[in-house]
């Protein structure tokens, strides 16, 4: 794009062509004030505190956020007259204002405290008319005190432009203007709090951080949310070494589960002791009789039945080092390749052999972008952003296949309703003899006219879907996959090899990577491949399988058939942040530290790198997974000796070349997997674990996991539609 | 004197069907122009030198100009009438509405075929039932007759007009805002630039114009730019309907040649000012423009004259003031109805009016302080141009600044007595 000249406050610059007198300014480094303004949204010219002069325009002021600069355009960001303006604007809005800045949540990063400090306001000419609306205390999560609001709409536009969800608008006229939501009604949204972040002033806050610190006394702690697939970067904000909330860091977003969610390890029934079971019940123990028993018993279990009757269930949601440290432990210690995670059942096909996520603040980058989840803003709501992101930011097309509506239909440019495999039927059908439906044919011609194609991949997939969406790209020049995934750190629990017949970096198990990776661990390695999750279920009734240990995941929580069959095993130990259905089965259940209180590394959908980070001590007695399976290691004989993650890491990154030289925010490559275009699969099916019908929330969204439904806050919101 | 606006206004009785209609002469401008490509209208329109008459007074066929034609333009392009007509002391356009409801509907076909939409819009005030009652008989007595609809009089152009009654606010009188209201959205305005001939209603390229002057385009059509530029007295074209209330002997409109003085206006055909009143001054243009004083009486009532004595001609509908009504009292209750009528998008408008409308009421009261003046002087020039979101807020001041110019000897005695000296004790 040509470029243009501005002179600002006598500044020479250039700028591209269409940017804003505001964006010119900025790029000169003069800083204009503003209020309603945020480079998130349309230009919205409604608070007049960011007035400049131009020359050439007398006896006027030009707003600057809203009016683009022209080349030889000469700017002036302050003057006497300027100042005049910007402080009547200032004293206008203190008129209804009230000043109750020390009890409110905001002060310290409010806007308005702070312009009103930099123009120096002394007492208002106006009378008061403070607090002439009482606060809104009905809605869950978030409260409204439309007094201090000065009517900027960016909780309105952020709603709209960027959720596409558009719970907030304007009503009444003139001087009675109010953001409300419709006929005044409880909030009724995603909470995602996002109008929360973008508010200028404390017009709306949080119950969850209401009262609770004063903002200059937090202290940030970058880190990842430990909820879905997307690792959103996220700031602990503590006091006291103790997490008050939660904004958003690297993403530039957060859904309500990364902003409120994260109070579940703050839950009263957090596990802080280890626990064994004596005379069939649970009882507190210490640390040392807890790993003294596991040791034990996986010692004699092992020799009385042979490793192969012993197994361990992962965890996608924690880190890659701990997932690194249990399945070398289960390796190298306990010599088998029993080793996976229940949450390849719930995978879509082609994981990591054919898709491969392309980077989510590229999602713009794609002409056309085809969701063939309609739960996309509910798995993964950042993939959804993305996606209202760059259809109205970027004006890209988007075809949704969605049987029923949700928000997403309002901003589709095509809409196929109806089922995720006969839309890829009628588009493969349509693209190749152009006949189907209207829609169909519209779709097929968006997808055929455009340069490059983002398809969402469905976070489960039937083989036929699988298949029909290869032919489908196979028609296109260019497609990049977006495939959902639910749990925070499934990428990294297959990267580090939670797989019963993979290593670490998707090495397959024979003869040559046994003798391998025996050398790197300097270990005796078992000969054979494990049993997957399904095969380890099935052997537990067959009696094949005597000892199960369990980081991290709940299968008689998300599947109580399982109930059953795990009572038939000899020992089982579960170490997990909360005593789950499937740790009250367990024989040991040790307690262990949550993502807040440890650090390590988490490797996204994206398969970026990403640093957890401490913000908060572990609580009670619990530990890091890593260093409560090191240590019963080393009760058994092994030979780990890990002073910290970053040992871990440095061995990680030794062992798994994608990691060898991927820097913290990169994604690793897809050619640096050995099974990229193979034809290996990576998800599990079985015809009976947690095939049954489950009564579900009608919002995935606040519901889905034992996490999130421990969370305070989440709790609140009424989500259950109730049919009578 | 030609009066073509009202020519066939029969007051106190229906507008004409449209067979009478035809028979005076009307949709003929219609035939002429279907016959000819659509940029020769707009060229003859531009020659014309019509200026809009919604206050403004920008020139029509300049903004039909910027209106991108031809095969690559957006579709469906749209024409709409702002009927809105809400400015306090302003009748004209209701009088065309109720009276001439054709005029109206040809000038509509002439003009969305100008700048070839395809649909087209009459935005009509909430409160003007009878004008819609007349314009919805008129509008199916056209598509009867094949005026509008498909393939109009046989030809390849067809356009669809409807009425929409506007939900009753002043700021849909602002065209982005009517056309917010129009897409059933809050009525705001909007940004400009995009401006609307480009980017306008849904987004396509649209052309908002005002009731008067499509009521204009047929006359223009019909008869010639030349003819239409010697209707006037002054370098503005045509004719042009002037309303005068207040204390005069006969408040009324007339359609009168564009250029008539202040003078003129008042004391010939309002008939002077009633007994025992004595004339002050006199807003030109509805409310929202500034005083002129008797200084003033012999300014051209056309847009560069009226400008150049410090006001606007704006809708051309005068409110007299008199010396037996107190200046701040009569401003009070402009700022009152416009602080009411903000549409609270931008700070200084929706904050600022209605501190303009508490100290007015507070001196007014006998309750004003020293420095109240000043406060409102400052708040006039606050409320310029640039410093608020749209032109409202620097109308809505207009009457105010220019009163404390020139009746500031008024406002200083209310505050010095601490009451409104025209209020009998």
């Amino acid at each position: 794009m040509p470029n243009m000249t501005v002179t600002v406050d006598g500044k020479k610059i250039e700028v591209p062509m269409g940017s804003t007198i505001l964006e010119a300014c900025t790029a000169a480094g003069s800083r204009v004030p503003t209020l309603c303004h945020d480079n998130k949204l349309h230009p919205f010219g409604a608070c007049r505190i960011c007035l400049v002069e131009v020359e050439g325009t007398p006896r006027k002021f030009t707003p600057s956020c809203t009016t683009p600069a022209t080349d030889n355009m000469v700017v002036k960001t302050t003057s006497p007259g300027l100042i005049e303006a910007r402080r009547m604007v200032l004293e206008l809005l203190l008129i209804k204002h009230p000043l109750d800045c020390p009890v409110c949540d905001k002060a310290g990063e409010c806007s308005l405290q702070d312009l009103v400090h930099e123009y120096g306001l002394g007492p208002s000419r106006f009378d008061p008319e403070k607090g002439y609306l009482p606060p809104d205390y009905e809605s869950a999560i978030i409260e409204r005190n439309i007094s201090r609001c000065i009517l900027c709409g960016k909780c309105v536009r952020i709603c709209d432009e960027q959720n596409a969800v558009g719970e907030w608008a304007f009503t009444r006229r003139g001087t009675r203007a109010r953001i409300s939501t419709d006929f005044d009604r409880p909030l009724d949204c995603e909470f995602c709090g996002e109008c929360v972040e973008i508010c200028p002033v404390g017009a709306l806050t949080t119950r969850q951080f209401k009262y609770k610190a004063r903002s200059w006394n937090l202290e940030g702690t970058a880190s990842v949310c430990n909820y879905c697939g997307c690792g959103c970067g996220v700031s602990y904000e503590t006091r006291e070494g103790r997490i008050m909330r939660v904004g958003p860091a690297r993403s530039n977003y957060l859904c309500t589960k990364g902003r409120f969610g994260w109070d579940a390890v703050h839950h009263a029934e957090r596990l802080t002791t280890p626990k064994m079971r004596v005379n069939g019940e649970l009882v507190d123990c210490t640390w040392d009789e807890a790993l003294s028993i596991i040791a034990t018993n996986l010692k004699v279990i092992k020799s009385r039945h042979g490793a192969e009757k012993i197994g361990g269930l992962g965890s996608v949601r924690t880190t890659n080092e701990d997932s690194y440290v249990f399945q070398k432990f289960l390796r190298t210690v306990v010599e088998t390749n029993n080793i996976d995670t229940l949450a390849r059942l719930k995978t879509p096909k082609g994981l990591n052999t054919t898709f491969f996520s392309g980077e989510l603040n590229k999602m713009a980058s794609h002409e056309v972008i085809l969701v063939l989840d309609k739960n996309v803003g509910e798995i993964n709501p950042l993939t959804g952003i993305e996606i209202v992101r760059a259809v109205n930011k970027k004006d890209r097309k988007l075809i949704l296949v969605n049987d029923e509506f949700n928000k997403f239909n309002k901003i589709a440019t095509v809409v196929l309703p109806t089922s995720t495999v006969n839309a890829l039927e009628n588009l493969v059908k349509a693209l190749s003899s152009g006949a189907g439906s209207e829609e169909s044919k519209r779709a097929a011609a968006m997808l055929k006219a455009a340069k490059n194609v983002a398809i969402i991949v469905p976070a489960q997939l039937s083989d036929n879907e699988f298949t029909l969406i290869r032919d489908l790209a196979g028609k296109l020049p260019e497609v990049t996959y977006y495939p959902l995934v639910r749990r925070s750190n499934f990428q990294g629990s297959l990267d580090m090899g939670v797989m019963p017949s993979y290593y670490p970096g998707y090495r397959k198990i024979d003869e040559t990577s046994t003798a391998d990776f025996a050398g790197l661990w300097n270990a005796v390695l078992p000969e054979t491949t494990g049993m997957n999750a399904v095969e380890m279920i099935k052997a537990i009734t067959q009696g094949k399988l005597a000892a199960l240990y369990i980081m991290g995941d709940d299968p008689a929580g998300s599947d109580p058939g399982l109930k059953g069959i795990l009572q038939k095993l000899e020992f089982l130990v579960v170490q997990d942040i909360f005593l789950t259905e499937t740790a009250k089965l367990a024989h040991v259940v040790l307690p262990a530290a949550s993502s807040t209180e440890k650090s390590g590394t988490f490797t996204n959908l994206e398969r970026r790198l990403q640093q957890v980070n401490k913000a908060e001590e572990p609580i009670g007695e619990s530990r890091p997974d890593w260093e409560i399976i090191q240590d019963i290691a080393k009760k058994m004989g092994g030979s780990m000796k890990y002073g910290s993650t970053r040992d871990i890491l440095a061995e990680i990154r030794s062992v798994v070349p994608a990691y060898k030289d991927l820097a913290f925010g990169a994604c690793w490559a897809r050619e640096k997997s050995p099974l990229a275009g193979m034809a290996d699969d990576l998800s599990l099916t079985s015809d009976s674990i947690m095939k049954q019908e489950v009564i579900t929330a009608e919002r995935l969204l606040f519901s889905s996991g034992m996490t999130i439904t421990r969370s305070h806050e989440i709790g609140t919101i009424r989500h259950y539609k109730i049919e009578v | 004197m030609e009066q073509p606006l009202t020519k066939n206004i029969r007051p106190d009785q229906e507008p004409l069907s449209v067979k009478d209609y035809e028979k005076a002469g009307g949709y003929q401008s219609v035939r002429k122009a279907l016959a000819m490509p659509p940029q020769d209208v707009q060229n003859i329109v531009k020659a014309s030198n019509l200026r809009g008459r919604g206050g403004a007074g920008f020139s029509t066929g300049m903004k039909w100009s910027f209106v991108p034609m031809g095969t690559d333009a957006r579709r469906p392009k749209y024409f709409v009438v702002n009927a809105d007509e809400m400015e306090p002391g302003t009748f004209k356009d209701r009088l065309l509405l109720e009276g001439d409801p054709h005029q109206l509907i040809e000038g509509v076909i002439v003009s969305a075929y100008a700048i070839e939409a395809e649909q087209a819009f009459i935005f009509i005030r909430w409160a003007y039932k009878l004008a819609t009652k007349r314009l919805e008989q008129a509008i199916k007595e056209a598509y009867a007759n094949n005026y509008l609809g498909k393939n109009i009089l046989g030809t390849t152009y067809s356009l669809d007009l409807r009425i929409h009654g506007s939900a009753g606010r002043y700021i849909c009188g602002e065209e982005t805002a009517l056309l917010n209201a129009l897409e059933g959205k809050r009525a705001t305005p909007r940004a400009k630039p995009p401006f609307p001939q480009v980017s306008g209603l849904f987004g396509k390229p649209t052309i908002v114009n005002n009731a008067e002057t499509v009521a204009n385009i047929p006359h223009i059509l019909n008869n010639g730019p030349d003819w239409f530029k010697d209707l006037s007295r002054s370098n503005d074209a045509g004719t042009k309907l002037y309303g005068v209330s207040g204390r005069v002997k006969k408040p009324a409109i007339w359609e009168l040649p564009m250029g008539v003085t202040v003078r003129e206006l008042i004391e010939e055909h309002a008939g002077g000012m009633q007994d025992g009143y004595a004339f002050r001054g006199v807003i030109p243009g509805g409310a929202s423009t500034d005083f002129l004083t008797p200084d003033h009486l012999d300014v051209k009532m056309d847009y560069d004259s009226v400008a150049k004595a410090g006001s606007r001609l704006g809708t051309g509908t005068m409110i007299v003031l008199d010396d037996k009504t107190c200046p701040i009292g009569f401003v009070h209750n402009l700022i009152k109805f416009f602080a009411r009528e903000s549409c609270g998008w931008c700070t200084p408008c929706r904050d600022g009016l209605p501190w303009l409308e508490k100290i007015l009421r507070s001196i007014e009261e006998g309750a004003g302080q020293p420095g109240d003046i000043e406060i409102l002087e400052q708040h006039c020039k606050l409320l310029g141009p640039g410093n608020t979101f749209c032109a409202l807020a620097p109308g809505a001041v207009e009457p105010l600044q220019s009163a404390i110019k020139y009746f500031r000897e008024d406002f200083e005695r209310h505050i010095k007595e601490k009451r409104c000296p025209w209020k009998i004790l």
